[in-house]
């Protein structure tokens, strides 16, 4: 590029019309959308949660209700990502590996979950497992809940995340193609070998890259929860519902305490994302 | 005989990748599978690795079907393209692979595996490079580690496809060269898969020209190009003019504007008598471009139809005749292919 800069300065010039003002300008108007829009609401999160001082946060953290929303969130999240995992693994596999009918189709329904409202995902459980659902009164003869209890936020948790490890190996897998393992198969690996030690290592990262967004994705869940929760504080609130809880009952100081609790949850996640990002380029060059 | 070939076909939806194939790859030898991009040439080499199933026909190997066997069992060696090497792998333990994931009751003891992969390594000349990943090798030293990697399992049958494909032209000529003698020297049977002619011809013992599915000729480098069987192995095979005319008393006569029916005839550029004087059956035509940056000097000439020729003829001569663009020249073909029409 400089070569061709220096070479031809008038070409250069032509790629750069308004010379350093519309680089500065461009600039300048992303960084103005990321301060007003991400930054400046984290940073009045955490003004807002320690407004009151160091001991009210500490003891809107320390309520029972919400550790236990926090022991919720990761419950839930703790189930979905090994299901997620399982599943964007036999999906990845299968859409790269194999040609089989119906292909096409089942890569834009691993995308449904994306393109539904989280709302209407939570009130298709309802309807599948409510009282008055499909499933809800075999479920209810088998004294089993589903809806307003633990196993219908996970459910909605598991829903919404359901794309996300496979979306994340689906484009590198296919980049890899199938030589590896071909080439794996054909010096006497077994099926399973070939997996550990050649499919496995391919993609650990961007395995990696898509449980982190999984995780979240499952942290931050609020639409079909909240239509599953039912929302009986200490029961089934996750951190999401808490904090809107708190907030409904005028206790701000506290609401935003949570919430910087999930805004720390989301930045770990982010700052974990960064490093297998900066990891994958590392080993790419 | 190593590999049978019977009747193989191979459909990729409507295309037919392989069009009722057989072949017969000799105990030792070195064959070359030769055919442009898309002929098939590569699908009938994994077919006989056992990568792809064929849709129809069978593979014999070594005596048995194919079919019968898993990949293990067939033992074969084969280098891919873009070498498939184990990019999280040293270059040992990619080496070493064949090796280590071998049933327990097969698999040589650590220090047997160390001695064969360093024994590997020196045969390939990648001594000292054992612990470096893929991605800190050149493409020559990965093309070598993918040739070591198949070796080690001492396979009955080494496939290569495209081996030289992706190295620069300098590598290319010094790994054929190499790759040739590795052959004799350790005495194996081999298929290479080359889009490239003088590849094929310089490296193989045998050489199968595949086109659109099917084996168009096979023999030896000399007979294909030589006595090419149908007008695609010719024009494949090098370039080549292409004219109309007839066989009169043994010798081609390039003339169609008579009426009298037409056969295909084939001339090779080097294939003609250069002359500025008007002699029997002879072709006029003006000289338009002169390229004698090489060994041969490569004319460019148009025939009164206004149709392009290439020609070559030793730059000695050139310079002899004091050639100069625009010159009316005749052309007498020496040696030419015939094909009916």
């Amino acid at each position: 590029m400089q070569g061709l800069a220096t070479n031809h300065g008038s070409a250069g010039r032509v790629l750069d019309p308004g010379g350093g003002f519309v680089r500065r300008g461009l600039i300048g108007l992303a960084l103005c959308f990321v301060a007003l829009f991400l930054v400046l609401p984290l940073v009045a999160v955490f003004h807002g949660a320690f407004e009151k001082g160091w001991r009210l946060y500490l003891a809107a953290i320390a309520q029972p209700e919400a550790l236990a929303a926090v022991k919720l969130t990761l419950l839930a999240t703790a189930i979905a990502l090994p299901l997620n995992l399982l599943f964007g693994l036999a999906a990845g596999w299968a859409i790269t590996k194999f040609r089989f009918r119906g292909k096409n189709l089942l890569v834009a329904l691993i995308d449904l979950p994306f393109s539904v409202s989280p709302v209407i995902a939570g009130l298709i459980f309802v309807l599948l497992f409510g009282m008055q659902g499909w499933f809800g009164p075999w479920l209810a003869d088998h004294d089993l809940r589903v809806v307003f209890a633990v196993p219908g936020i996970v459910l909605a948790t598991v829903f919404v995340t359901l794309p996300m490890v496979a979306r994340a190996l689906i484009p590198l897998m296919q980049d890899q193609g199938h030589d590896d393992e071909l080439a794996a198969l054909s010096l006497g690996a077994s099926g399973l070998q070939t997996f550990w030690r050649v499919t496995l290592p391919n993609i650990k990262w961007g395995l990696l890259h898509g449980v982190i967004l999984a995780s979240a994705r499952a942290m931050g869940e609020f639409g079909a929860v909240s239509v599953l929760s039912g929302h009986i504080a200490g029961r089934t609130n996750t951190l999401p519902l808490h904090v809107e809880a708190l907030y409904n009952e005028y206790q701000f100081a506290a609401a935003f305490a949570v919430a910087s609790l999930l805004a720390l949850f989301a930045l770990v996640t982010l700052a974990l994302k960064s490093w297998v990002e900066y990891r994958t380029e590392g080993k790419a060059s | 005989m190593s590999i049978e070939v019977t009747g193989v076909s191979r459909l990729y939806g409507a295309h037919r990748a392989l069009d009722n194939v057989s072949l017969t790859v000799q105990d030792g030898e070195l064959l070359a599978l030769l055919g442009p991009s898309g002929s098939g040439k590569t699908t009938l080499l994994r077919v006989m690795a056992g990568l792809e199933q064929a849709d129809a026909g069978s593979v014999n190997f070594f005596g048995q079907d194919a079919r019968q066997q898993s990949l293990r069992q067939r033992n074969v060696g084969f280098v891919f393209q873009h070498y498939a090497l184990f990019r999280h792998m040293t270059v040992f333990e990619n080496v070493a692979f064949g090796l280590r994931v071998k049933p327990r009751r097969d698999r040589p003891p650590r220090r047997e595996i160390t001695r064969r992969v360093q024994e590997l390594l020196g045969l390939v000349q990648l001594d000292g490079l054992a612990q470096r990943h893929p991605s800190q090798l050149s493409g020559g030293q990965r093309q070598r580690v993918a040739l070591a990697r198949a070796l080690a399992i001492r396979p009955r049958v080494l496939l290569l496809d495209e081996p030289f494909g992706a190295l620069d032209a300098q590598v290319r000529r010094e790994l054929r060269q190499w790759l040739r003698k590795l052959h004799d020297d350790i005495g194996l049977t081999s298929v290479f898969v080359t889009h490239d002619q003088e590849e094929a011809l310089e490296l193989a013992d045998r050489v199968a020209v595949v086109h659109r599915g099917r084996i168009e000729q096979i023999g030896t480098p000399q007979e294909v190009y030589h006595r090419p069987q149908t007008p695609f192995v010719v024009s494949f095979l090098g370039s080549v003019n292409l004219f109309h005319g007839r066989i009169e008393q043994g010798r081609p006569v390039l003339h169609d504007n008579d009426g009298r029916p037409t056969t295909r005839i084939f001339v090779r550029p080097h294939d003609f008598e250069v002359s500025s004087q008007h002699g029997p059956d002879s072709v006029p035509a003006i000289l338009e471009l002169a390229n004698t940056a090489g060994p041969l000097a490569r004319l460019q000439l148009r025939d009164t139809k206004g149709r392009a020729i290439a020609v070559e003829l030793s730059l000695e001569r050139f310079r002899v005749m004091r050639l100069a663009r625009g010159d009316q020249l005749y052309l007498t073909p020496t040696q030419a292919q015939v094909f009916a029409t």
